[in-house]
């Protein structure tokens, strides 16, 4: 019993590395709710789940209290179902809550609350102190961690213009939290709107992207910090279409960035790009091989059948070994939103796979992936029939090493 | 005058605010609750930071006076940036940011103008780039009741 969710997961068997449909266990509920109760899947970053020691944790908002709070539930080793839901977050309406596994099944968790971004330890048994950072007013908070402890998160600070992205190492002592002095991770002078930035921690340093809008048109931003040395320039991590007419708005936008790492080397990001912009956004993706310093030529995530309607909610993984990056979103292709992924696989991204349970009647969508250390893509979204909203999740039934 | 005109169009084109200037738009939620106090429909702007058509729609069409009086008589203006994290209350009591907004309302390219009713009802939509006729067609359509009888397409082959 005790693996019982890994027989459900994965057969203990590695998949073929090809860029195939992959095969996922009947959804299970997360949570439902009722009338007036909504529930979202939106963060910095679009982590919503994290998966340590085979306990799969995931974590959203909803307003079941009568406002925006911070929910969690597990699926245990061994059990059918998530255990029932716990609040994390504080009385006063909170927002856009992100998870990272750490060791012994515990998370580091975070969520904005009172003009300010929080984090947390918490696990199945036990709930550390919740503890502010940086100054207000702050947002977008967003976490990662790696293997040997390491922790870290970046956030939005300050008003309007003014608000730029800071970073800050974490130390965590089992459910103690230390932040170190946050860090600007720009210090250009030419700043102007920094947001909604992603995370990953890898070997060499760690790798930030954001939404920067100093140039006139939201781009996408990414910055490399060397282990123990500050973030170095801004790179530009999305190409550009220029605006025909430049007295006419400065060309293409582009938001949302999302980045997964595999703690070593490889660095994928995916953002929704409007550069072809009569069909909306797509899903756009660039590979870094040296830690997030310098990321490879834009890549386009979704296939031609997809060209036709925009997509939305983007969320990125890689596989333990950094063999495959899937790419998750939602788009109306079907008329109602399903949710897609494709895979990197090779260089190449496969076509596009309807995710099995996040798609046919209603509305599936807001999609957040994440793959274990044992190589089971695991996946969260919303399902909406006929104005019900319940969180639903699924997991590979095949494992990549 | 030319160094003047040149710092003009600079500060002009990394303004911050995408909206045309000196007219009263109010953000999604706070332009519902107005409308329901003024019995006004609601005109929606969705634009976003560097929109090219946007800025064509207000240097062309939004800068013409009469437009401009015709529009703050008729309506409740809303701006909707679609790529903010700015939150908004709809009229069921969700919070949602004015990006979600606008992938709930298939915003899929900007500009996008929406023509709503008191309740934020869609009464018509209109994609792109708009001329001061389209808009003056679009006000017709909508305050001589004809949306609820024909087309868009319709109502201009009359």
């Amino acid at each position: 019993m005790k693996h019982l969710l890994l027989i459900l997961c994965a057969a203990f068997y590695p998949l073929t590395i090809h860029a195939d449909a992959l095969q996922f266990t009947a959804p299970l509920t997360v949570t439902t709710a009722t009338k007036d109760v909504f529930i979202h899947l939106d963060s910095s970053g679009r982590r919503s789940l994290a998966v340590s020691d085979e306990v799969v944790a995931v974590i959203w908002e909803d307003n079941r209290n009568g406002k925006p709070g911070i929910y969690i539930a597990y699926h245990l080793p061994g059990k059918k179902t998530f255990t029932g839901l716990d609040e994390i977050s504080q009385p006063s309406p909170a927002y856009e809550p992100v998870i990272a596994p750490l060791a012994g099944q515990r998370f580091l968790v975070a969520w904005e609350a009172e003009d300010q971004v929080w984090l947390r330890v918490v696990s199945p048994s036990k709930k550390g102190e919740t503890v502010a950072i940086g100054r207000t007013p702050a947002k977008q908070i967003t976490v990662a961690t790696a293997k040997g402890g390491l922790a870290g998160a970046a956030w939005s600070q300050g008003q309007q213009r003014d608000a730029h992205v800071y970073y800050a190492d974490i130390t965590i002592d089992d459910y103690a939290i230390e932040v170190a002095p946050p860090q600007l991770v720009d210090n250009s002078k030419d700043k102007d709107v920094q947001q909604y930035p992603a995370l990953a921690l890898t070997r060499p340093g760690k790798v930030i992207a954001w939404e920067d809008r100093r140039q006139g048109a939201t781009r996408i931003f990414s910055a490399f910090s060397p282990n123990g040395k500050a973030f170095q320039d801004y790179r530009l991590l999305n190409e550009f279409a220029p605006s025909p007419n430049p007295e006419l708005g400065k060309g293409s936008g582009a938001m949302r960035p999302v980045l997964a790492g595999d703690g070593r080397q490889t660095v994928a990001a995916a953002w929704m790009d409007k550069r072809n912009w009569r069909s909306g956004y797509d899903v756009f993706a660039a590979v870094s091989v040296n830690g997030g310093k310098k990321f490879g030529a834009n890549e386009q995530a979704q296939d031609m059948f997809g060209e036709n309607v925009p997509q939305w909610h983007a969320s990125i993984t890689q596989s333990p070994n950094a063999d495959v990056a899937v790419v998750a979103w939602d788009d109306t292709r079907n008329e109602n939103p399903d949710v897609f992924y494709s895979l990197r696989v090779d260089g190449e991204w496969s076509e596009d796979y309807e995710l099995p349970g996040a798609s046919g009647p209603g509305r599936q969508s807001h999609p957040s992936i994440i793959y274990d250390e044992q190589g089971v893509l695991h996946a969260v979204w919303l399902d909406n029939i006929e104005g019900q909203t319940r969180l639903q999740y699924a997991c590979s039934v095949h494992s990549v090493q | 005058m030319r160094y003047l005109a040149l710092i003009f169009l600079f500060i002009a084109g990394t303004a911050y605010a995408d909206p045309p200037d000196n007219y009263p738009f109010v953000s999604y939620d706070a332009g519902l609750q107005q409308a329901q106090q003024k019995n006004k429909p609601i005109f929606v702007y969705f634009g976003r930071h560097g929109c090219g058509f946007c800025a064509k729609t207000n240097k062309e069409s939004f800068s013409d006076a009469e437009l401009r009086k015709r529009y703050i008589d008729n309506y409740v203006l809303v701006y909707v940036d679609a790529e903010s994290g700015d939150r908004l209350t709809l009229p069921s009591g969700e919070r949602i940011t004015e990006a979600e907004l606008g992938a709930r309302l298939n915003v899929f390219a900007t500009p996008i103008f929406m023509y709503l009713d008191q309740s934020g009802e869609v009464l018509f939509r209109a994609p792109g780039f708009k001329t001061i006729k389209d808009f003056v067609d679009f006000d017709r359509y909508i305050q001589e009741g004809h949306y609820k009888s024909k087309s868009i397409n319709e109502f201009l082959s009359m």
